[in-house]
């Protein structure tokens, strides 16, 4: 049973932590999906404002060049030169403006001289005769390597260092391709990953610990950004929200298995206790009355356990009844009863056996011979005759066993009387009830509360009588609370009763006074 | 580099095809005939006549030289460089190269001439049926645009050596043809020169019907062959 009970323990709390460690967990993933979809839309807003501004920057470069070119005005004169002058001036990117005569830089405005505007080979010789120098080695100046165009008669050189607007960047690497070369990275020496070992959008990178994040724009040049940002940012910048809300999780968590474990300590010490109550005879007995309906005597009572703690709460049988059984000491709990019984109202009992004590009994009891055994034992000692205890089955209990018929046969051999409890809510048939060796049938209190009430389950407490009559079982009607009720049973042949009508569960010295007040049953 | 230039020839296609418009059935008929003279020699001397008028019309142009083969073409390349023409510095030639290539196809954009890169040698390619009156070495009047704008660009570059080759179909004699594709070839070469293109720089070769780039067997492939090169290298010093 003890097994039991530990594997019902272990099941609840693990389907407790399974049920609130999934939605946690399920919690964080959302969070976690979350912030890696804030942060892709983050680097890539990032990503396509740098790309815009890339292109723009290029587009302004060839319309500008376009200008130059349309200008009439003799080269290299005053004029043009301002006119070169002012398109650097008013681009902080653009480095150098210069005129040319097939590969001679006539003149131009800038601070630009030297072999970098001569490159060996160009990057790109579009259709339109625009040609392009990626920025790279031999377009270096001072360790800046240049971005050139050139178109018809004039070129640019740009620092593309000066494209990129270090705000938006913060703390990221980013690379810039376009037309898959490489034009920009930022900070110029970073080590930032080719675009075509990532797909587009966001890659978490466990292996180098950060976040790579791949856009492009194809508007008017095929362009891919880059974004690389360490893994120790993103945490940075999400870990506040993650640990906020699985600290909460967590504390719901751990509030709940502390509440579960409270539970579960208090039912385990409520057992401890019961086995000190039950070892020290602390339980109090209550008996109430049965009587005969036809003259109102009394015929016996029934024996009800009651509990009080040290701390002067009260615990009903539907308590700790179960928890005894749950904790194996049903058995002492039934014989805890009996002591009780035999200790208060033992004279009684040994005067006038005719009028017994019903002493509740569970399967526990009947499973071994040990309660059988302590039976006798305890009603030798106190010298109370067999017959002035009955004992009370609930139905449920009841295992249709051979050793349990026979221990209800060696009983009654004895000459305990034998009652079935609670009769008519579990779904005992006739036959299985002939099965056994019985005296009396006690039907349970919901029929009797029927009674005038409702049709059907009247009705079957009619067939309820008829076949306990027909097995010649006495009858007792439980729960009898009104004259009326009383008078229906009568009528149909009901011969005992028990319930508030007649009296409330009274002390052992309560209970004496009631029977000679009540008559003696005849 | 070959996507640029495979990029190119698609660009002058289409631009062709702008161009021309509905004239490419007109342009094919036209080819008939010159197919067709060449295949009895008779016109041969019209052509030779042509030709003829041209040189005695403009007596100067005959200045410009005409290789007897690819050694005179080289040998004259060297004495170039020998006599101190301008040239350009080994480091500068992929730029320099670029550059023009940029140039060209920024002036030659629409107009009907294809034009190939490799390494340092920039190829335009003249179609015969476009470039010439049929069976003559007079130049197109549609291709004098071209020309003027291609020896404009190549005055102001004038550390190149220009080198143009005529080159004729398989039909009709071979005489005929060597003549007819010599004098196309420096019919080029002296329209260039009145551009302002140095003579010395320019060289006229004719191969006849030695180097076709097309099948002869079919007309298709004997009009890509009726054609004139051009080639554009740098003058520098190997």
């Amino acid at each position: 049973m003890a097994t039991r009970r530990d594997k019902l323990l272990f099941a609840v709390f693990g389907v407790t932590v399974l049920g609130l460690l999934l939605p946690l967990f399920i919690l964080g993933w959302y969070l976690w999906q979350g912030s890696v979809v804030a942060e892709e839309q983050r680097l890539d807003e990032l990503a396509q404002k740098l790309g815009q501004q890339t292109e723009q920057a290029i587009l302004d470069a060839r319309d500008l060049l376009d200008e130059l070119n349309a200008l009439d005005v003799p080269p290299c004169s005053p004029q043009h030169l301002n006119q070169l002058q002012e398109a650097a001036i008013s681009r902080p990117h653009i480095r150098a403006v210069g005129y040319w005569r097939a590969v001679e830089r006539e003149c131009g405005a800038g601070f630009v001289q030297g072999d970098a505007l001569t490159p060996p080979q160009a990057s790109r010789i579009y259709d339109s005769g625009l040609v392009a120098w990626w920025p790279g080695p031999t377009t270096a100046i001072g360790g800046v390597e240049l971005f050139l165009m050139r178109y018809g008669q004039h070129d640019v050189a740009i620092d593309p260092r000066l494209l990129v607007n270090p705000g938006l960047l913060e703390d990221q690497e980013v690379g810039l391709w376009v037309e898959s070369m490489p034009m920009i990275t930022h900070p110029s020496d970073a080590e930032v990953p080719d675009p075509t070992s990532f797909e587009p959008g966001l890659t978490v990178d466990r292996a180098e610990q950060r976040l790579v994040s791949r856009s492009s724009l194809d508007t008017i040049l095929p362009i891919d950004i880059i974004a690389v940002q360490p893994m120790a940012q993103f945490w940075q910048r999400y870990l506040p929200t993650l640990a906020g809300v699985g600290a909460f999780g967590l504390l719901l968590v751990g509030l709940w298995l502390f509440l579960i474990l409270r539970y579960f300590r208090h039912q385990l010490s409520l057992a401890q206790e019961l086995r000190q109550a039950i070892a020290h005879d602390q339980l109090q007995v209550v008996f109430q009355p049965i009587v005969h309906l036809e003259t109102g005597a009394c015929q016996g009572a029934e024996a009800l356990a009651r509990w009080r703690r040290d701390n002067r709460e009260t615990i009903g049988p539907d308590v700790f009844v179960p928890l005894a059984e749950d904790t194996e000491q049903g058995t002492d709990l039934t014989l805890a009863i009996l002591r009780c019984v035999l200790r208060e109202l033992g004279p009684q009992l040994r005067e006038r056996p005719d009028c017994p004590v019903n002493l509740n009994i569970t399967g526990q009891d009947l499973a071994s011979t040990r309660f059988s055994e302590a039976l006798q034992r305890e009603l030798e000692r106190a010298k109370v005759p067999a017959r002035a205890i009955k004992l009370e089955i609930t139905e449920r209990s009841l295992l249709n066993t051979d050793d349990v018929r026979r221990r209800i046969q060696d009983l009654r051999a004895r000459g305990h009387r034998i009652a079935i409890d609670d009769f008519g809510t579990g779904y005992s048939s006739l036959a299985y009830l002939e099965s056994f060796e019985l005296d009396t049938l006690k039907i349970d209190k919901t029929f009797a509360d029927a009674i005038g009430h409702e049709a059907v389950t009247s009705n079957i407490i009619s067939h309820i009588i008829v076949m306990a009559r027909s097995l010649k079982l006495n009858i007792v009607a439980e729960g009898i609370e009104s004259r009326h009720q009383v008078e229906w049973l009568r009528q149909q042949g009901v011969g005992f009763g028990q319930g508030y009508r007649f009296s409330r569960p009274l002390s052992a010295h309560a209970f004496r006074d009631w029977c000679q007040q009540a008559g003696d049953s005849k | 580099m070959n996507a640029i230039i495979r990029h190119n020839m698609l660009a002058a296609i289409i631009a062709t095809l702008l161009l021309t418009g509905c004239n490419i059935m007109p342009t094919q008929g036209e080819r008939a005939p010159d197919e067709a003279a060449n295949a009895n020699g008779e016109p041969a001397r019209d052509a030779r006549d042509t030709a003829h008028r041209d040189d005695s019309h403009a007596a100067p142009r005959n200045a410009v030289y005409l290789a007897r083969d690819d050694d005179a073409v080289s040998a004259r390349r060297q004495h170039l460089l020998d006599e101190g023409h301008e040239s350009v510095a080994l480091d500068r030639v992929g730029f320099y190269m670029d550059v023009l290539t940029a140039r060209l196809r920024q002036e030659l954009a629409g107009h009907d001439v294809e034009m190939e890169r490799e390494g340092r040698i920039i190829t335009l390619i003249f179609p015969g049926a476009k470039a010439f009156e049929t069976n003559s070495a007079e130049i197109h009047p549609d291709m004098v645009a071209t020309l003027d704008a291609l020896g404009q660009v190549l005055e102001e570059y004038d550390a190149s050596l220009v080198t143009i080759a005529g080159h004729t179909d398989s039909a009709g004699a071979r005489g005929y043809n060597q003549h007819l594709s010599e004098q196309r070839a420096l019919s080029v070469g002296r329209h260039l020169h009145d551009n302002g293109v140095g003579e010395a720089r320019i060289i006229a070769i004719g191969y006849g019907p030695d180097r076709p780039i097309a099948d002869n067997d079919t007309s298709h492939g004997r009009a890509l062959n009726r054609r004139v090169e051009l080639r554009v290298e740098p003058l520098t010093a190997t």
